[in-house]
């Protein structure tokens, strides 16, 4: 196509044909704006059919490897004491992934790498080191705030299993413990994510905020659960636990604990119930 | 008068016709009057100002020597002309009145060229020209709010589509109070009046407002864009 030459730069020129067209494209070394001049229109290359195909098929069996090397979370299983912790579980109960929402969790992990692991043995691990690391102190008084969302019905992450899990394996035996155990649905943890909070502590930030009790974030994200029960007056138990199940050994600080709350199946249990260490 | 029509009328006079070079004069008046006024600079008026009796002078020569072949328009050729003559003008003028002895190089140099190499400096001149009447085309096009790079976006990409809308710049072009209305309105085109005289919708006319106002431009002062003019295809 030839036209009138109105603007050169960089080997492509603007040109005015003589029907009216404006039009962009390649010209020669030598033009002079001013001139009629031919121009090469700028082609944008296209990918043949078969191409745009193999594309697609290639794009399909690159998400499938993909997918075989990090399957999609089965569940979802949220531990906060202190620390506060969140690990994503494949269908045999192994974390394949794990994330710490606060520093002390965010700390716990990095010093107690769970991936790979079963559920149990990455709960018993995690408790350990976060007793070791002094987040969790013999004689005082716990609570724990579990959190499961599963796809489906699943036996083996009810809260009832996953209370006595960490009930087994809690490794302060003096003091009072406070186990709750629920569970949450997909959107819920969702949210949870997007507000950068597990999904216990974000099911108690809208109980609290339904009750009318204000909490500020920060102190909502990085306090111990005991720590936010006695700033609040209330209890996670009497807040969340009425879905779920809650599970308590009676201590010094939570031997006030009302027992008819909540759904619970084991409550209140002696000291040194599970035959565990002392 | 059409660029055919003014060829046939060149032909003849070049062959010595008197009546077709005096109609050629007579059609082309106030282009000699626009040139010579945008060179001086000044308020001029026929039979007062001896430069406008330079510019036609000059008007008359660039029909003798004008060569179609060169592919350059009749007009831009005379434009170069009266231009050139006019600045000899000027260098006398200032020679007379200063009445200075010393020489003038370039004044000497003038004096001394070949009337040949005259005329070839005059066509060479022809690239700069177009070049300055591009560059004075984009800074109108810029005081419309309009660049080069969005008129390729927004060229119709159907011929007849063009087509209908330089017919209707032309229209445009020649209502001297809307065209004015157009760049006096924050530089917008009044849609519905623009609408009513180009017989295009009002909705095309949004449109197209910038193409259209873009070809406007060129068709309303042909004195000025004359290259630009003598290229696009001559439509209705």
């Amino acid at each position: 196509m030839r036209g009138f030459l109105l603007k050169k730069k960089d080997g492509t020129g603007i040109v005015l044909t003589r029907d009216g067209l404006f039009m962009q494209g390649m010209v020669g070394e030598a033009e002079v704006i001013g001139e009629e001049v031919a121009v090469q229109p700028i082609v944008k290359r296209r990918f043949p059919s078969w191409m745009a195909m193999a594309a697609v098929v290639l794009a399909c069996v690159g998400f499938g490897v993909y997918r075989l090397a990090f399957p999609p979370a089965f569940a979802y299983v949220a531990v906060d004491v202190e620390p506060s912790v969140e690990l994503a579980l494949d269908s045999r109960l192994a974390v394949i992934e794990q994330r710490g929402f606060n520093a002390s969790g965010k700390r716990l992990l990095a010093l107690e790498d769970v991936r790979g692991k079963p559920l149990e043995a990455a709960v018993s691990g995690l408790l350990e080191r976060a007793f070791t690391e002094g987040y969790l102190r013999d004689g005082r008084d716990h609570v724990v705030l579990v959190a499961v969302t599963v796809r489906g019905e699943e036996e083996r992450l009810d809260t009832e299993t996953l209370a006595c899990l960490v009930a087994r394996d809690f490794p302060a035996v003096r003091g009072g413990l406070e186990i709750v155990a629920v569970q949450a649905d997909w959107r819920t943890r969702w949210e949870a994510a997007r507000n950068n909070l597990s999904t216990g502590r974000y099911l108690l930030q809208r109980e609290l905020e339904a009750q009318g009790l204000g909490v500020v974030p920060g102190f909502l994200r990085e306090e111990s659960l005991r720590q936010l029960e006695e700033k609040q007056g209330v209890t996670v138990a009497t807040l969340v636990g009425d879905e779920g199940s809650v599970l308590v050994r009676l201590g010094e600080g939570l031997s006030g604990t009302e027992t008819g709350q909540g759904s619970f199946f084991a409550a209140p249990v002696p000291g040194d119930w599970l035959g565990r260490r002392k | 008068m059409d660029d055919a029509a003014l060829q046939k009328l060149l032909d003849r006079a070049k062959a010595g016709d008197a009546e077709a070079r005096n109609r050629i004069l007579e059609a082309c008046r106030n282009f000699i009057f626009s040139v010579v006024g945008s060179y001086c600079r000044k308020p001029l008026a026929w039979g007062q100002d001896d430069e406008l009796s330079v510019g036609l002078m000059a008007f008359n020569e660039a029909i003798n020597r004008y060569e179609p072949e060169r592919g350059v328009p009749f007009l831009a050729f005379a434009r170069l002309v009266i231009r050139s003559r006019l600045a000899n003008y000027f260098r006398q003028e200032n020679r007379h009145r200063k009445a200075s002895s010393g020489t003038d190089v370039s004044e000497e140099l003038l004096r001394n060229e070949a009337a040949a190499a005259w005329e070839e400096f005059l066509w060479q001149n022809v690239v700069s020209d177009r070049a300055e009447e591009i560059e004075e085309y984009e800074a109108v096009l810029n005081e419309f709010g309009i660049s080069l790079e969005e008129l390729v976006a927004l060229s119709p990409k159907h011929r007849d589509s063009r087509m209908a809308l330089i017919k209707a710049a032309r229209s445009l072009a020649a209502e001297k109070k809307l065209f004015e209305q157009s760049g006096a309105e924050k530089k917008r085109l009044p849609v519905r009046d623009v609408a009513k005289k180009t017989g295009l919708s009002p909705r095309a006319v949004e449109k197209n407002r910038k193409y259209l106002l873009a070809l406007a431009i060129i068709f309303r002062y042909p004195e000025r864009f004359i290259y630009l003019n003598s290229y696009i295809n001559k439509v209705g």
